[in-house]
């Protein structure tokens, strides 16, 4: 049960990691290798406003998750869109994009390696003990489980409840046609990537409440991502859920049964059975 | 006496090349409310490709002219030109399969211009379309062919065009369905969009047709009304049967 919940918790936080990658990948057609490296970035950014400025942690949400949103709108008009102008096919896009974003990851590693140096950071942030169900886990891990839930739901509600993010889903389902409906394809994948490095950057936020972070941990969370939304369906927000809780759970369950250090270990065998037995997504239907 | 006193889609010396490969040259035809025009033509001699290129989705060549309403619109982009009151079903449909028909159908709404009677059309919608109306909750891929079609066509009508476009309606759907399509087409017509269509099925189209184009090889080789080609024992045996070669 202890270990179920602590599983459970830490899913909510991967679940915002998985639903920044899916909007990204999903919608704006950009597989990002360099979506870790602006979750790490709202870590240091989260502990710089606290340490430095006093700034709780959730209220620094509502300045991280607007300026991840202004950068990484940047990044993809800049930097992305002249790829999307280029690209005769999809495929070309995903090559071209993977490419680029692999080296971006870089430059921001190095950035935030210059700037932080390579050690670990951490903080204490409502570091007391919190009751449920008899357990007791510590309140910062209950309180980011409850934001990104919040912050998920409200994405969820955007998406399927107004017309904008309806807009959204149908460039992601087929660009051609939701040109064909009045809707600004351009516009709309420049906002969805937006919009995902702003809950990826959010994830990073809550998750730097209760973990011990450093510059370099970017790629590990880009995958954790990746086998997240791969295991949930691209696209899919109700698979992205299921499949980062599932991870929470396993990772929880292999630190707590076998050994922390295979964590990762998990993450990758978990990935393997996915591709195995279930490319398609949890709720996918194989393509036809 | 010509019902089509009003020209609303002029399309002059319209040209479009893949490559080295000339699909549409020196095309040029008209459109006017409330009137049904039908080019007809065989696979390949360019018909999708003159929707696509009126519709915004496929470059045009330079001398190309198309003007809507009186405005240049040649060079404007696919979303744009749904703003300017055309609205296309394209080949396959186009529908938004993992979307429901009620996300289908509010999405069609998504033009500045359909906001304000977006509830109108919706009942008109619904109205012409009753099997909708019915299963606005399910998913457009898990529809027959005939309702995925109605759903397009409904989608389409949402933006309140001017002129709705469609590519090859007929094709795939039962004789009898395809009668109940084109049914539908004429009490759309009889609200006073226009209608442009390009299909095979030439017996069809013309009966419900008020003229027509003949397409060959990328260039318009015929232009009558539609009661005259359907009279017309040349261009019939040429165009009878759903496929022409």
């Amino acid at each position: 049960m202890l270990i179920l919940l602590t599983g459970l918790l830490l899913g909510g936080t991967y679940t915002l990691i998985a639903l920044g990658l899916t909007l990204q990948y999903g919608v704006a057609r950009i597989m990002n290798l360099a979506n870790g490296e602006t979750l790490v970035a709202a870590c240091f950014v989260t502990f710089w406003l606290y340490t430095g400025f006093g700034i709780d942690p959730l209220l620094g949400l509502l300045v991280i998750g607007p300026g991840a949103f202004v950068v990484n709108w940047l990044i993809y008009t800049w930097l992305m869109q002249p790829l999307v102008k280029r690209a005769s096919n999809r495929g070309m896009l995903e090559v071209d994009s993977i490419l680029a974003t692999f080296g971006l990851l870089f430059l921001f590693q190095g950035l935030m390696l210059q700037a932080f140096g390579g050690s670990y950071f951490n903080y204490e942030f409502l570091a007391q003990p919190f009751s449920i169900m008899g357990n007791s886990f510590g309140l910062n891990r209950v309180v980011a489980f409850v934001a990104a839930a919040v912050i998920a739901t409200g994405l969820y509600v955007f998406l399927y409840h107004t017309d904008r993010g309806t807009a959204v889903r149908a460039v992601a389902v087929d660009p051609r046609a939701a040109r064909l409906v009045a809707i600004d394809v351009r516009k709309t994948a420049a906002f969805a990537f937006a919009l995902g490095g702003a809950i990826t950057a959010c994830a990073g936020t809550l998750l730097s409440t209760f973990y011990t972070f450093n510059t370099s941990m970017g790629v590990i969370f880009t995958m954790k991502a990746l086998i997240i939304v791969i295991m949930g369906g691209v696209g899919d927000v109700r698979g992205a859920v299921l499949a980062a809780l599932v991870l929470g759970v396993t990772e929880t369950l292999v630190a707590s049964l076998l050994d922390p250090g295979l964590t990762l270990a998990a993450n990758y065998a978990l990935f393997i059975v996915v591709l195995l037995f279930r490319p398609q997504g949890i709720f996918g239907k194989r393509p036809a | 006496m010509p019902i089509w006193e009003t020209t609303m889609l002029e399309v002059s010396n319209l040209g479009v090349r893949y490559g080295r490969h000339v699909a549409l040259d020196g095309v040029s035809a008209r459109v006017s409310k409330g009137e049904i025009c039908v080019i007809l033509g065989a696979n390949g001699a360019g018909k999708s490709s003159f929707l696509g290129a009126v519709a915004g989705l496929v470059g045009t060549e330079p001398g190309t002219s198309i003007v809507m309403n009186g405005k240049d619109v040649t060079k404007l982009d696919a979303h744009l030109m749904v703003e300017e009151g055309v609205a296309l079903v394209p080949e396959g449909r186009g529908i938004f399969g993992e979307l429901t028909v009620a996300e289908n159908l509010r999405l069609g709404s998504h033009a500045r211009r359909a906001k304000a009677d977006a509830g109108k059309m919706l009942d008109f919608v619904y109205g012409l379309f009753p099997r909708l109306a019915e299963r606005p909750r399910q998913l457009a891929q898990t529809m027959s062919g005939g309702e995925q079609q109605m759903v397009a066509i409904g989608r389409a009508l949402m933006s309140k065009p001017d002129i709705l476009m469609l590519d090859e309606p007929s094709l795939g759907l039962s004789p009898l369905l395809s009668k109940e399509l084109f049914k539908s087409l004429a009490i759309i017509a009889g609200e006073g969009f226009g209608i442009l269509l390009v299909e095979q099925n030439a017996r069809l189209s013309f009966k419900t047709a008020d003229r027509g184009y003949l397409i060959e090889t990328g260039r318009i080789v015929g232009e009558d009304t539609a009661p005259n080609l359907l009279n017309d024992a040349k261009v019939m045996s040429a165009y009878l049967g759903a496929v022409a070669h």
